[in-house]
């Protein structure tokens, strides 16, 4: 009978104590289900954001990875010339910068991620080639100085030819295998108002003429600038890139014997190769050989501030920057690449177009940027160079 | 003999039952906590993602300005002493907005007494317009306002340095209501 009684609250127990009824459980599972759906759209959220920021991230380091690459080399523009002779003039001979004013549908059309070369300027820094010496003109045997001097050309077309020669330590041969065909030289003319240059391309491989070489390349005009983009392809003298009132001081098409010098340069160029025409990418071409900087770039422009000496430009702006190399009137006088100062680089890159699809389930909602309406982010930064190794008096 | 072993056998079975409702309850709550405190340390990474862009735009804008001053000689008179890190005074001050939807970046710089406005856009278009203020300013804009200190003859560390200038640059992020507040300064001896 006890034994009974004690089985029957034993039983009773047993199952006041057994685990969860369906209802619980269901009931657990709902809450447990709803919170966990809270949390993954949550990550859900918060994964599309943070690959949006590392987008944002990757594009700001890339610029300013670029930026960094340009100023280390504007801020060196100009050294070299040392190296290669000890008699050099105060030598301006830095920066040029080549401005394209198109803009607009032209170079973006309407509606599409496409840019085309007439959005970008282009900046040439002129450095001199350091594997090859330079060398010094040498007219003929007795007739040092400039009683005879050596002619770069005076029409401005055909080819010219000048003896130069090899001074120890370097060679001949050094001078013959550096000169080679469409090889960019400059002249220098050290006078006694100052440092008088031109420039032009070889056509042709140097030759050997007894101990000295002579160089064969397309001619100058009388006062020293070029007509052929092909006879200066930096625009250093190219007539339509030079401030015309300041031709006579800067350049000539006369070099005397014994003092003056042919040096090779080795450009190093940045632009914007446009050839996959979604996908800009800023370039920097060493001596002819292109390495890409940075890939998305929408926008490559260059300012250049002018000679300010005390208080006044050389060329009477007010010292603003300007973005129209070819213009004459103020406040953007023609400028040109011995009276550079300062230069503002501006670059505006985007997040690759391709990583956002309209059809991206997680954000239909997407954003789109309001200069095209395309779902892609755009970061623009600007940074100001001076050129420190050019003569800039101060 | 018998009863002792009925009972053994209930005890056993009691301590093999499940939770309780209460402790799942419990239990989802510590796990929803875990998940939000997860949640807000991801929000937290892409702010301060977003912050450390801020500072490295602030940065490069000083150092920006830096050259731009640098260009001149000390006796130009962009370069005469004056300027305040606190207010904005006229010469000594400018901005520069950035914008994240149309990609645009406005700049004004006075040099010279005349104030200029270079506007840049995505579209390979720069302009530059004289006596002109910035343009109005958007909720997806970035305003770094830049404000300079010029000191003659600067004192550093023991030596005063007669001649020339020290150019203090300050670039604080301003229309952003960001905790801490965007902000960089930089300093150089102009010789």
């Amino acid at each position: 009978m006890k034994s009974a009684n004690t089985n029957r609250v034993l039983s009773r127990r047993r199952s006041g104590v057994s685990g969860f009824t369906l209802i619980e459980l269901m009931v657990a599972i709902t809450v447990f289900l709803v919170i966990g759906a809270a949390a993954m759209s949550l990550f859900k959220q918060h994964a599309s954001l943070f690959n949006d920021q590392q987008y944002q991230i990757g594009l700001n380091v890339s610029l300013r990875n670029a930026l960094a690459q340009m100023e280390n080399d504007v801020v060196n523009a100009g050294t070299g010339w040392y190296n290669a002779a000890n008699n050099f003039a105060s030598w301006p001979v830095g920066v040029k910068i080549v401005n394209n004013t198109a803009g607009g549908a032209t170079c973006h059309p309407t509606g599409t991620a496409t840019y085309n070369a007439a959005c970008f300027d282009t900046l040439n820094l002129i450095v001199p080639d350091p594997t090859t010496p330079p060398g010094l003109i040498y007219v003929s045997p007795g007739t040092p100085g400039c009683a005879t001097p050596a002619l770069t050309g005076t029409t401005g077309t055909g080819n010219a030819t000048m003896t130069i020669s090899p001074v120890a330590p370097s060679t001949q041969s050094q001078l013959l295998s550096g000169m080679i065909a469409n090889s960019q030289v400059i002249f220098i003319h050290v006078g006694t108002s100052g440092t008088l240059m031109t420039t032009a391309v070889l056509t042709q491989a140097a030759s050997a003429s007894g101990t000295n070489v002579l160089l064969t390349f397309g001619a100058t005009k009388s006062d020293g600038t070029n007509s052929a983009a092909a006879n200066d392809p930096l625009n250093l003298t190219t007539t339509a890139n030079v401030d015309t009132a300041l031709v006579p001081t800067t350049l000539t098409n006369s070099f005397c014997s014994g003092t003056d010098w042919v040096v090779k340069v080795a450009p190093i160029t940045y632009s914007v190769d446009t050839s996959t025409a979604t996908n800009p990418t800023l370039t920097r071409t060493e001596n002819g050989t292109p390495a890409p900087i940075a890939s998305q770039i929408i926008g490559f422009k260059l300012g250049a501030s002018t000679v300010v000496l005390n208080g006044t430009n050389v060329s009477g702006s007010s010292g603003a920057y300007c973005y129209n190399a070819g213009s004459t009137t103020s406040p953007c006088y023609d400028f040109q690449y011995d009276q550079i100062r300062s230069i503002r680089i501006s670059l505006i890159g985007r997040t690759p177009p391709g990583l956002y699809s309209n059809s991206n389930v997680y954000a239909p909602t997407m954003f789109t940027n309001s200069f095209d309406g395309q779902p892609y982010k755009i970061q623009a930064l600007s940074i100001i160079v001076n050129p420190r190794n050019l003569s800039m008096n101060d | 003999m018998e009863m002792s072993q009925s009972l053994r056998k209930a005890v056993k079975m009691s301590r093999q039952r499940g939770f309780t409702l209460i402790e799942t309850m419990v239990s989802i709550l510590i796990l929803t906590i875990g998940l939000v405190g997860t949640a807000a340390l991801m929000s937290n990474s892409v702010n301060m993602g977003a912050h450390a862009r801020y500072v490295s735009t602030a940065a490069l804008l000083a150092s920006e300005k830096m050259e731009d001053l640098d260009r001149f000689p000390d006796n130009d008179p962009n370069l005469a002493a004056g300027g305040s890190l606190t207010a904005d005074i006229t010469g000594y001050s400018d901005s520069v907005q950035i914008s994240t939807a149309n990609g645009n970046i406005n700049e004004v710089t006075t040099a010279n007494g005349v104030t200029t406005l270079y506007t840049q856009k995505p579209d390979g278009t720069v302009v530059v317009t004289s006596g002109a203020g910035l343009p109005a300013v958007t909720p997806d804009m970035l305003t770094y306002d830049r404000r300079w200190k010029i000191v003659a003859s600067p004192t550093v560390g023991p030596n005063v340095i007669t001649g020339a200038v020290q150019i203090t640059v300050l670039v604080t992020l301003t229309n952003q209501a960001l905790k801490p507040v965007v902000t960089y300064q930089t300093s150089l001896v102009h010789p």
